[in-house]
């Protein structure tokens, strides 16, 4: 799940409003008054809002920064424009032809994307620019909430951000070579939060508290520290998102039909919805040996099985703690997956007529 | 001159109703009976709860606590009462320095529920605290005011030396609004710590020095409650609501006036103005003007998240004090006494009478929570992997291969959980969202101002008592030449005082352990190192509310 980490308004300061204190350090802009306010007038040169980095800031996994903007400088567009930038980690601009492109620094250290068609955005008029990458392989982009452009190819996660933090309306690195000029109005920036995503699992009417307070006490007397287990947690969901990817690769169609299987398994699970959940995972399945080889589904199952080498409890332990929280009301059952696969791939083989 | 006597004329003007559920239990009490306080019950005991009062210096990794821990105050048998003044072994107001990074230090008043020893090194101990002590400590306060409650005593009699009141007490401190981002700005100076407040609009070139300066025209009276405990909401399941011994709640009045360039020894402007008792006339009832500044805002506290503590944003609700034309941010008012509706257990400052379903500070954006599904996304791939390598008929090892593809990733999530429970203190911002309800009803009891009655509603008959609060005043404005009084008793009322305790940085009740099974929570603080206070978080909600959308729309400015 995502949580907002920045939320600023340009009215009378760059107060952080998602509570994170993220506050923008607001320099050489000016508040800008009506018809323009609430917002701050940039005039190219040194004018910036900068974050510092912090906690909340780090791990970002998957991103969305939207900012609305009013470009406006003082001949034609014939440069770079910077909306948000997060220090070696995701960037929003308007580029030279005005296009808007949103980028990260990838997995192979590349500043990768999408770009929008060239002249979408016009001198003088209010829009709103957004970013969003998935963590895995997704980067899409919009204007105005519309979609205008998408990279199929971009490999997540998003990257913490770097030793100079957020800039907004300007590079993060002190030249003021892509500092926007016109109107910033409003900023948000998403992060993804694993814990929010375990929380939101949550049953209040089924918790088995005693059960978690004994697994953090043998944590505890054997010595493992919180950050160790959360680097742990962290590693299981970096070998997820890389099994993900792997399925997917760069292709759209593949993408686009994991994601929506996924989303379809996880909302059985969370409705506990034991067909739903077999029928998607059978689905997914499918999907993984349709598109990877042996070799490739050897490396994964190997890259598993040192994972598992290396958990901070015993299996059997963490399993009994599933069941504590009552995470095991739909499950794997193996057979009916089998045949669940089995039927849909005789149905793949019949024509719609012998349906 | 502002003087001692303006503060207090001050102070009075614009004390708060505090208008409590009529379930209430716990009411503002003196600090200085609970420092007062000395149990009898013995430390060695076997069943021991390790009462106190007592100042206990531990890390914060420590799981248990003891006598070596207790760097002054009353151990029973061992140790004295502390005394209320900065004098060792035993005086509050000593400095107690300790890096806040590996350490706490807290007041341990009613001690802990499960302190004896059990004997199996795993089970966990210092995890709850003794509310029903600390009731039974103050109940001649709660019955005087909730006559449902009996008059009743902890059976080990404690023992006092002060007079006990039977009066709520509320501490007001008089500081400029201007002084709290210029201590956040020392802060981080000193530290290199994260800024709490956000910098004034800069230069490149100067960006280190530009202290937000959006307050310096006004004066923050800070009416502060120390509560023994804080409990659950009495009507509905509410076990993830955290109790906690030693509950600071706070409610700000900002005023605004015209500081002059007159300075005190801190930096803070004098501010010109007269507080005029206005008789009653034909005109209208008696009421106090204060001539020369303008009562703005004000700030409620709003209790405590699980996990939260002074270094971390403080919950309160901001609104315009008086007419503003925005009807959704009314503020019921008598003359200029502001109602302030106290939820049952938690203490949160309502600006009306309301039953809160709260479901926590997240705020999740739906848009990318494929992410939260590639999880399943990965468990599918997985089964597929184990399907391709193995393919039908099952064999063990596939089934075994199908069984872990499904739970790894769930177990991905519990190690998640597992480690906010492996951190010393509860993280404020990834904490589980606390479920739950508060409520504050008509009816209850009710603290009033000096000179005021207790109101009431029509068709509702107040089951509560209404008692006037005993006011404190702090004034921080180093104008008047007459020292502050430190002494208690006092030797008259409606004095300026600065108490011995007032910068007391550790946690007004017992810490408690990080641990799932627990309902409790550690005790809160009147201010920590930095002086991050209620007043001091109330004043960041204010530039929050000051900064938000809705004033766009209604226009409201500072």
């Amino acid at each position: 799940m995502n949580r907002l980490v920045v939320h600023h308004l340009y009215a009378r300061s760059a107060f952080d409003l998602s509570n994170n204190r993220n506050h923008g350090a607001a320099m050489d802009v000016t508040p800008a008054a009506p018809p323009y306010a609430p917002s701050f007038q940039f005039n190219g040169g040194a004018s910036q809002v900068r974050v510092a980095s912090s906690p909340t800031l780090e791990n970002i996994g998957a991103v969305r920064a939207v900012v609305t903007f009013n470009l406006d400088p003082p001949g034609p567009i014939t440069r770079r424009y910077n909306l948000m930038e997060g220090h070696l980690s995701f960037a929003l601009f308007v580029g030279p032809n005005g296009s808007v492109t949103g980028t990260i620094l990838d997995r192979d250290g590349n500043w990768l994307g999408a770009t929008s068609a060239a002249g979408l955005v016009q001198p003088g008029r209010w829009y709103t620019g957004e970013i969003q990458h998935d963590g895995i392989n997704q980067a899409l982009i919009f204007l105005d909430g519309a979609p205008i452009g998408a990279n199929y190819s971009v490999r997540g996660p998003v990257r913490s951000l770097g030793p100079h933090g957020l800039a907004i309306g300007h590079w993060p690195e002190a030249p003021a070579t892509y500092t926007f000029a016109g109107h910033l109005r409003e900023a948000w920036l998403y992060a993804y939060d694993p814990f929010k995503d375990a929380n939101g699992l949550l049953d209040p009417c089924c918790r088995d508290r005693e059960a978690l307070d004994q697994a953090a006490a043998r944590l505890r007397a054997q010595g493992a520290t919180a950050d160790q287990v959360e680097q742990k947690a962290r590693d299981i969901l970096a070998f997820g998102y890389d099994l993900v990817a792997a399925v997917r690769g760069d292709d759209e169609g593949a993408t686009k039909q994991q994601e929506a299987l996924a989303q379809v398994a996880w909302a059985a699970f969370t409705q506990k919805d034991q067909a739903g959940y077999t029928l998607a995972l059978a689905q997914l399945a499918m999907l993984t040996q349709s598109r990877l080889g042996l070799a490739d589904m050897a490396a994964l199952r190997d890259r598993q099985a040192d994972l598992l080498k290396s958990l901070p409890l015993p299996w059997d332990e963490l399993t009994k703690l599933v069941s504590a929280l009552c995470w095991d009301k739909v499950g794997m059952q193996p057979q009916q997956l089998v045949d669940v696969a089995e039927h849909l791939t005789r149905l793949q083989g019949k024509g719609p007529d012998d349906v | 001159m502002f003087s001692n006597d303006t503060m207090v004329a001050l102070g009075k003007a614009f004390a708060p109703f505090l208008l409590f559920d009529p379930s209430e239990r716990f009411f503002p009490v003196a600090a200085e009976e609970v420092l007062d306080h000395e149990s009898t019950e013995p430390w060695p005991d076997a069943t021991t709860h390790e009462r106190g009062t007592a100042v206990l210096n531990v890390a914060r990794a420590a799981t248990v606590f003891s006598d070596a821990d207790v760097v002054a105050g009353a151990h029973t048998p061992a140790g004295h009462r502390l005394t209320l003044d900065a004098n060792p072994p035993n005086g509050i107001g000593q400095p107690f320095g300790f890096d806040p990074s590996v350490r706490d230090v807290f007041l341990d008043v009613g001690g802990w529920e499960d302190a004896p020893d059990p004997g199996d090194p795993l089970a966990p101990r210092f995890t709850q605290g003794s509310a029903a002590y600390d009731d039974l400590l103050f109940r001649t306060l709660s019955h005087q005011l909730n006559p449902a409650l009996p008059i009743d005593s902890p059976a080990r009699t404690p023992s006092f030396t002060l007079p006990r009141s039977n009066q709520p007490t509320v501490y007001v401190e008089c500081e400029w609004a201007g002084m709290y981002p210029r201590q956040d700005h020392d802060r981080v100076t000193r530290t290199g710590d994260h800024p709490d407040f956000p910098p004034a609009i800069g230069t490149s070139q100067h960006s280190a020095d530009t202290v937000l300066t959006d307050l310096d025209t006004n004066i923050a009276l800070t009416y502060y409650m120390l509560y023994p405990a804080m409990e659950p909401s009495p009507l509905v399941n509410n076990d993830d609501s955290r109790r906690r011994e030693g509950q600071w709640e706070a409610i700000t009045v900002y005023l605004r006036g015209r500081p002059s360039d007159h300075r005190d020894e801190q930096g803070r402007p004098e501010f010109s103005l007269e507080v005029v008792e206005v008789p009653p006339s034909e005109a209208g009832p008696g009421h106090t003007e204060v001539v020369g500044a303008e009562a703005r805002f004000i700030a409620y506290s709003r209790g405590y998240d699980h996990g939260a503590d002074s270094d971390s944003p403080l919950k309160a609700e901001v609104r315009p004090l008086f007419n503003v034309g925005n009807s959704d941010l009314a503020v019921s008012t008598f003359s200029n006494h502001a109602l302030a509706y106290v939820t049952g257990g938690t203490h949160k400052n309502l600006f009306s009478t309301a039953a809160i379903i709260h479901t926590g500070d997240s705020q999740p954006n739906t848009t990318l929570n494929p992410l939260g599904g590639a999880l399943m996304g990965a468990a599918g791939t997985a089964a597929g992997v184990c399907l391709g390598l193995a393919p039908p008929p099952l064999t063990p090892a596939c089934i075994v291969c199908l069984i872990i593809a499904a739970v790894v990733f769930l177990i991905g999530l519990i190690l998640f959980l597992l480690s906010l429970f492996l951190r010393d203190d509860p993280p404020v911002d990834e904490a589980p969202d606390p479920a739950g309800a508060d409520v504050a009803r008509d009816g209850g009891a009710a603290a009033l101002p000096p000179g005021q009655a207790q109101p009431h509603r029509p068709g509702v008959p107040p089951s509560g008592n209404g008692a006037g609060m005993i006011l404190r005043f702090i004034n921080r404005f180093g104008f008047d030449p007459t020292p502050p009084v430190a002494a208690y008793p006092l030797p008259r009322p409606d004095v300026a005082e600065l108490p011995s305790w007032w910068g007391f940085v550790g946690r007004w009740g017992v810490r408690t352990q990080n641990r799932p099974a627990t309902s409790w929570d550690s005790g809160t603080r009147r201010t920590d190192a930095f002086g991050r206070s209620r007043g001091y978080w109330n004043t960041y909600r204010l530039i929050e509310f000051l900064n938000a959308p809705g004033r766009v729309t209604d226009g409201i400015t500072a």
